[in-house]
């Protein structure tokens, strides 16, 4: 997936200029980091390059031009077909998690991991609860409410893994006492 | 770096709140130990996950707590009463008027309909009848499904049957519902709706919630966190911090 | 285990030194012995039931078989029933019968669920066995039992006729017939006192009809297992009751009415009708087809009855043990009908018996002899014996009732239920079909007896003892027996309460929380 596929989705309804296209991502993608003003504006030179879109009405508004664009049919296509596409399941899975351990395993003991994976799962389960206080409230857009469930199955994955995670190093320190 | 305090240590209410308390529980079913010195405390209108794997002793724990099994050790203590000293009278009344209990499946009696059983716990209280079916219809409303009063519980799904119990086990307003694992026979959907509606109207009520589950997802509704293993409570794996309501 | 299944079934073809593909063949005997004797007490508890029934069943052929054999120049006995060789086929019947209950039971028996016992079933459905292999595994179980008890009845039996065999001193009466000089027989009855045998322990049944005897009762016992387990699925995962929802008929009961005050007017009727001699055989052919529709209609009818006052009684009671009671015979009204046919039939055969009794005693009151008193008290003594064992049946279907619902109810213990009130749930659940059911099988009873054998009677006027006037004819009105009809109602509620009293210590131990523990 890369933030073009993204821009032409949300142009698929649509002409739209930069700043509006920055303003529906925030909207559609609540749980998602928050697009830069430049990352935008480069991603449509480079649609625009590959003809995907083109630009449409020029309005002039009390301030700089701004470009709406539009998408093309050839740009249509390549957002079928990516729609179409599976996407491939991370092959390699960064855990900044695991990194920590692995690191105080090296560099103090166990008992420091344990400290830290048990920290680390009340700070998971605190998370996951107000996830569950979001998707919850009455009236919570279903947006909302897959984004909670998304945050909220991989926080659980990773507690899982907290929790083995756990099991081993105490067992490792077991073994090494005796 | 950042720095998260460190949470104090205490998987318990503080005592002068507490509701319902156990202390220095032991437990064991026929030289297997399932409980090996539990503390625990729940002050009024809290919700509390008792988590941990299968075979940690959360069940035992949970029906030593309701006064259901008697623990070979330790005592339990509900606004004052002992209940572990108490006779199965006292505790099987206390049972029908201050606690309610959700199971996972196989509580509602298949050949009554289903506002007779949620009716049960007035009519054993000595309610007449037309009385307790009425008071039963207001609550299958409250879990939203007053249309299937006459139904029996087979006849019903899975998820219905566990909001039909629910309503059973909160007819009588107790003070405290205990749950073993409500939604482990349920699919996703069903059991958050179930656990939606469980914790919005214990918040309603003010009914204190003791919740048994191994699954983290079901924990996250509760307000604090109780970590059992092998028969003892994880004091490492602790998680005191509550949200603001 | 499926090395001791396949090594029983190949064990004759395989080689010792060759590696023989497993064949799931029968179970073997020894395979077969070692589940059966194999588990705990309650298992124990159930082979020795069927033993003992099976025992007693034995006596019983191999009694009826010697009463039979018995002839006009045996004995002589202290009993007319023995002495009098009209009167054998009677008793040969009675004690015939008699084994019908008692074998109904022993089968019953086959389903007495023990956990350890559903564990053995359903581990072999779990490495291949199909449901008939199991279901004859299960019949072999009670036939073993069974074939062990007949033995023991055999040697009891022996053993009886060792033991009681000697002869006592004892006055009893004989009847004699005197032709008279216009070519009428008089019967003059004396008393004779001398020695005489209280059982027929001078006979010898044929050694043929032993064997048949003793083989017939657990062939028999099998039998019976197998129909017991007919509607009980056995799958992989333990015993379950069929949730087939079969439809309850009305009809029956209509049949049971219809045949009934049938029963009831038929002497009158007939009286009405005046029909020539030779209608006889056809008059008592009727009498017997309305017999068996009201029997049948009662046998059948049962289910019926128990959902129509379930249907009745739940919607207006807020009595906790009542409703529970009442849903359970509308739910599941198939349940207990079986037992309660037994027993339903005892009761009417016996209210029948008694108003028959009536009769006798008034048209027989001229006669010295105890023949018919006590030919009368003897059957109402195997109607009784009969009647336990078909009440024993119901303890059967009252364990199997909590057994299956165990977790429900330990769950309502677990939310407050005394259980005191689920204690009452269940003797409701027997009582309350069946103590109307038994009044109105003794009112059918009585009515059937009043029916055949009319409620005037004609006092013989021709007995004539030694020296005396001619008793003249008269018509006396017979009374109803009320108060035999009464002990009768009154023994079989009283034995259900009790029997069903019996089962609650196995409801307690049911409902203990262990059952609730899910993690």
């Amino acid at each position: 997936m890369s933030v073009g596929h993204v821009l032409l989705g949300l142009l698929a309804d649509g002409e739209r200029h930069g700043y509006d296209l920055k303003r529906q991502y925030a909207v559609r993608f609540p749980a998602a980091r928050p697009l830069a003003a430049a990352q935008i504006y480069a991603t449509l030179e480079r649609l625009l390059r590959d003809g995907f879109v083109v630009p449409a009405t020029r309005q002039r508004v009390n301030g700089p031009d701004r470009t709406s664009y539009a998408l093309t049919p050839p740009g249509r296509a390549e957002l079928d077909r990516w729609l179409d596409d599976v996407e491939p399941p991370g092959l390699f899975v960064a855990n900044p998690l695991a990194i920590k351990v692995t690191l105080a395993l090296l560099v103090a003991d166990a008992d420091a991991a344990s400290s830290y994976l048990n920290r680390q799962r009340a700070a998971h389960l605190q998370q996951m609860r107000e996830h569950t206080r979001t998707k919850t409230t009455p009236g919570a857009p279903i947006t909302r409410v897959l984004a909670a469930d998304y945050a909220l199955n991989h926080l659980d994955a990773d507690l899982r893994w907290i929790d083995t995670a756990l099991a081993r190093v105490t067992a490792l320190a077991e073994e090494t006492q005796r | 770096m950042t720095t998260n305090p460190r949470p104090t240590p205490s998987p318990n209410a503080p005592p002068q709140d507490a509701l319902l308390s156990a202390r220095a529980l032991v437990k064991s079913y026929e030289h297997a130990p399932a409980l090996r010195g539990v503390s625990f405390s729940a002050s009024r209108g809290e919700i509390v996950a008792i988590t941990g794997p299968s075979g940690s002793g959360k069940s035992t724990l949970l029906l030593c707590l309701a006064g259901i099994l008697i623990p070979d050790a330790g005592e339990v203590r509900f606004d004052g009463l002992r209940l572990d000293e108490a006779s199965e009278a006292e505790r099987s009344r206390l049972r029908r008027t201050s606690f309610g209990v959700l199971f996972q499946f196989g509580q509602l009696v298949p050949e009554l309909s289903a506002s007779e059983n949620v009716a049960l716990p007035l009519l054993l209280g000595g309610r007449p009848r037309r009385a307790a079916v009425a008071a039963a219809g207001t609550w299958l409303d409250r879990f939203g499904v007053s249309d299937l009063g006459e139904r029996r519980p087979g006849e019903v799904s899975g998820g219905q049957a566990q909001r039909i119990a629910m309503a059973r086990a909160m007819v009588t307003e107790p003070q405290v519902l205990f749950a073993d694992e409500p939604t482990g026979a349920l699919d996703t959907l069903a059991g958050e709706q179930v656990m939606t509606q469980l914790t919005r109207v214990a918040r309603e009520a003010g009914t204190t919630v003791l919740l048994v589950t191994h699954e983290a997802t079901i924990a996250a509704y509760a307000d604090r966190e109780v970590a059992v293993r092998d028969g003892m409570i994880d004091t490492d794996a602790f998680a005191t911090s509550t949200v603001a309501r | 285990m499926s090395a001791a299944l396949a090594a029983t079934g190949t064990a004759r073809k395989a080689a010792p030194d060759r590696l023989v593909v497993a064949r799931p063949g029968r179970p073997g005997l020894v395979t077969v012995l070692r589940l059966a004797a194999g588990g705990g007490r309650a298992d124990r508890v159930r082979i020795a039931l069927t033993a003992v029934g099976a025992a007693a069943a034995v006596v019983a052929l191999l009694a009826a078989a010697t009463v039979a054999a018995t002839g006009a120049d045996d004995g002589p006995y202290t009993s007319a029933l023995l002495n009098e060789p009209g009167l054998h086929p009677g008793v040969v019947a009675a004690l015939v019968l008699l084994c019908v209950p008692v074998l109904t039971f022993t089968g019953q028996c086959a389903r007495i669920g023990a956990p350890a016992r559903d564990r053995r079933l359903a581990t072999l459905r779990l490495i291949g066995a199909t449901p008939a292999d199991v279901r004859r595994i299960a019949g072999a179980e009670t036939a073993l039992a069974a074939a062990l008890g007949a033995l023991a009845g055999l040697g009891a039996y022996l053993l009886g006729r060792a033991l009681l065999g000697t002869p006592v001193i004892a006055t009893r009466s004989v009847q004699r017939e005197v032709p008279l000089e216009n070519g009428d027989l008089q019967f003059i009855i004396e008393s004779v006192t001398g020695p005489a045998l209280q059982l027929p322990t001078d006979v010898l049944p044929s050694w043929q009809v032993i064997v048949l005897g003793v083989v017939a009762v657990p062939l028999g016992a099998g039998i019976a297992g197998q129909l017991a387990l007919r509607r009980v699925a056995l799958t992989p995962f333990g015993l379950v009751r069929a949730a087939r929802v079969r439809p309850v008929r009305l009809i029956p009961l209509v049949a049971f009415l219809a045949g009934t005050a049938g029963m009831a007017v038929f002497s009158g009727i007939i009286r009405l009708l005046e029909p020539p001699a030779s209608a006889a055989p056809a008059i008592a052919l009727l009498f017997l087809l309305l017999f068996l529709l009201s029997v049948t209609g009662l046998i059948m009818g049962t289910a019926a009855l128990a959902s129509m006052i379930g249907g009745i009684v739940a919607p207006r009671t807020g009595r906790p043990a009542l409703l529970i009671a009442a849903r359970r015979l509308r739910a599941a009204p198939h349940d207990a009908s079986r037992a309660n046919a037994a027993v339903l039939t005892v009761v009417m055969v016996a209210a029948a018996v008694q108003g028959y009794r009536e009769n006798l005693l008034l048209a027989t009151a001229n006669n010295t002899s105890d023949v018919y008193a006590s030919g009368t008290y003897l059957a109402s003594l195997a109607l009784l014996i009969g009647g336990i064992v078909a009440a024993l049946g119901l303890l059967v279907g009252a364990v199997e009732s909590v057994l299956t619902r165990r977790r429900t109810l330990a769950a309502l213990v677990a939310a407050g239920t005394p259980t005191a009130v689920l204690r009452r749930a269940v003797l409701l659940e027997v009582l309350l079909p069946l103590t109307p059911a038994i009044l109105v099988s003794t009112a059918a009873g009585a009515l059937a007896a009043r029916g055949l054998f009319g409620t005037t009677v004609q006092t013989s006027g021709e007995v004539v003892m030694a020296e005396g006037p001619v008793v003249p004819v008269t018509m006396i009105e017979v009374p109803v027996p009320w108060m035999e009809l009464g002990t009768v109602a009154g023994l079989a509620l009283t034995l259900t309460a009790l029997l069903t009293l019996a089962v609650m210590p196995l409801l307690t131990r049911a409902v203990d929380a262990t059952e609730l523990r899910t993690t």
